[in-house]
């Protein structure tokens, strides 16, 4: 289990290719991460889109570029 | 009697060990053992070489692997066997923590986000003389009929890979009726281009079936046909394919899933998955439930070709992925083995493709056979056997002259292999950027196709030296920089509707300039 943070944001994904989608990231120190939920859809996942514009401390494995977040906590944005 | 190995199946016994132990690998050995005495009986000489054992690799002159994970070890090693076997199949049995893929380089990485695969990992190297290297552009060549039996990556129930070997071991033939009868899936959004895929294939697309309206609860009737195509969304680590609407909505309904399939999938089915990443070969316990190509061979499918990484190709048309689908689909259904096909479809691929551009060049790389590649599906009548010497039996005869056959063949592809890697031009990526006019022009280009240009990656053509001065004065390339190709990756606003939302689709134009000039430009739009 790895900790990450960072902020959540909504950019595209693998242009131009057969996955190409507007995929949710999170952005943080080491780079950046799709995120995604194990077991849900890779591509459109609400539960995730509710985190966009957040920073979150996540809880996951991180597999090549992505973060299966298996959980996580908002963190207050720095004002 | 000859003694030639017609079949050779290479494996790591200590990594298996490692997976399985001692009685795991016992019960490996048994399928093995079974698979070879089968090979026998259709006139087969099968041996098994562990890329480990150093005794045995002695005797072969070619040099042992010391650790599994290592690329280049496992391609000195099977080009070491290879070279002392020549083999009409090499099988590599095992998952990618057996013997690995190659991490060939991907041509079109860009850390940006637009395509995040740093490597297109694949089994193309073992299929070509050239040596180890991670530019995939010196594997414009292939020569050997290649195919790989993955157990589970991370696996430590041996049952799994015992019962692969055991589906090869007693596979049937079937005449081609049963296999032109197709059930075909695609992302409705690319209808188009499936449909002429499937039409190129099986002569038509009455049995392709779009997501949505279609869901993956598919019935039996259709899972259990015994050719599949699919061309449909995929992601990383994922046991789900997924569609999306033509209207381009950004909403991805799941169009074949693993668990459902699992049970549902006929014996000796083979599949063609155009999907990203429908060939990795991902270690299940990451998400709890193996993938898709898994799954298909699990139930005791002949084959799957599938790519490990992101893939490409056109939505209205064909090209990359459609296309070495298709050449491999179309081999099979003429009666060729599984490897026979696979090596027809990438030989195919570069030959149409030539010169390839970066998202053809990656396409190679990709796209993998998952299954036995001496498995040969679809049966052709064949008046060999009628012409064989008096003395023998007809079955005998058969045999015997199926082999001189098959030998014929493979020098004949081995010939057309190191045709193309001695004469196809290919790309470099190189930091030089486009020139101002060359660059002003790209941008333009992808604006009158809609899109806001954004990272322009550049590639020169090299062509080899030897075409270079065999080539015509007036055909040949002056400098090597002369002939390049572009990469434009860019994004397409779209108007706000109300039900898609603002919807941002993206896309990448491949240019090629020629002279200092934009001579074409092709669109790879949203997959």
């Amino acid at each position: 289990m790895e900790e990450v943070s960072g902020q959540v944001v909504k950019a595209p994904f693998g242009t131009g290719s057969k996955s190409e989608h507007d995929a949710v990231y999170l952005n943080t120190d080491k780079g950046r991460f799709v995120l995604r939920r194990p077991g849900a859809n890779a591509f459109s996942d609400p539960e995730l889109e509710t985190l966009v514009g957040k920073k979150i401390q996540g809880r996951g494995k991180v597999v090549g570029y992505t973060f299966f977040l298996s959980d996580w906590n908002e963190l207050t944005n720095e004002k | 009697m000859a003694t030639k190995v017609d079949k050779a199946i290479l494996t790591n016994i200590g990594a298996l060990k490692t997976k399985y132990k001692d009685t795991g690998v016992a019960k490996i050995q048994k399928a093995l053992d079974a698979l070879v005495a089968s090979d026998k009986s259709r006139g087969l000489v099968t041996t098994i070489v562990a890329l480990d054992d150093a005794a045995a690799m002695r005797k072969l002159s070619a040099p042992r692997v010391t650790d599994a994970k290592d690329p280049e070890q496992n391609k000195k090693a099977v080009d070491g066997v290879f070279k002392a076997l020549a083999p009409d199949y090499l099988l590599l049995l095992g998952a990618i923590d057996v013997i690995p893929h190659q991490d060939l380089q991907n041509p079109m990485y860009d850390p940006s986000g637009e395509d995040l695969d740093q490597f297109a990992y694949g089994d193309l190297p073992y299929a070509c003389e050239a040596p180890f290297s991670q530019q995939p552009q010196d594997f414009l060549g292939p020569t050997r009929v290649v195919g790989r039996l993955p157990d589970l990556t991370g696996g430590t129930d041996p049952s799994y890979l015992v019962g692969l070997l055991e589906t090869a071991q007693s596979y049937k033939t079937s005449p081609t009726s049963h296999y032109l009868d197709y059930f075909g899936i695609g992302a409705e959004i690319w209808q188009k281009s499936t449909s002429l895929s499937v039409t190129h294939v099986f002569g038509g697309p009455a049995s392709l079936n779009t997501v949505p309206p279609n869901s993956d609860k598919w019935p039996s009737s259709k899972l259990s046909k015994m050719s599949h195509f699919i061309n449909c969304h995929g992601a990383e680590t994922s046991a789900q394919f997924n569609g999306q609407p033509s209207s381009g909505a950004r909403v991805y309904p799941v169009a074949l899933d693993a668990a459902y399939s699992d049970g549902k999938v006929t014996e000796g089915t083979v599949a063609a998955a155009e999907c990203c990443y429908g060939g990795q070969l991902y270690d299940p316990s990451l998400i709890g439930q193996i993938g898709i190509c898994n799954t298909y061979l699990g139930n005791k499918a002949y084959a799957f070709f599938a790519s490990t990484t992101i893939a490409y190709g056109p939505a209205a048309s064909n090209g990359q992925a459609d296309l070495i689908c298709q050449y491999f689909l179309q081999s099979v259904l003429r009666g060729a083995s599984l490897g026979r096909a696979a090596l027809q479809a990438r030989q195919n691929f570069v030959r149409a493709a030539s010169p390839p551009d970066p998202s053809d060049i990656k396409t190679l790389a990709q796209f993998n056979l998952y299954g036995d590649p001496s498995i040969t599906p679809v049966a052709i009548p064949s008046s060999v056997a009628e012409a064989a010497p008096k003395g023998l039996s007809k079955a005998m005869a058969f045999v015997a002259a199926e082999r001189v056959e098959r030998e014929d063949r493979r020098k004949a592809l081995f010939r057309f292999g190191l045709n193309l890697a001695m004469t196809e031009p290919r790309p470099r990526r190189t930091q030089v950027k486009p020139t101002k006019s060359v660059d002003t022009v790209l941008r333009n280009r992808a604006r009158e196709l809609g899109m806001t240009p954004g990272t322009i990656l550049s590639f020169d053509v090299v062509h080899p030296r030897a075409l270079a001065t065999a080539l015509p004065k007036q055909m040949r390339v002056r400098k090597a920089t002369e002939n390049r190709f572009h990469v434009v990756f860019g994004s397409q606003e779209k108007p706000q509707t109300k039900e898609r939302g603002s919807v941002v689709d993206v896309t990448a134009m491949i240019a090629k300039e020629v002279d200092g000039e934009v001579v074409s430009v092709s669109k790879i739009v949203s997959r």
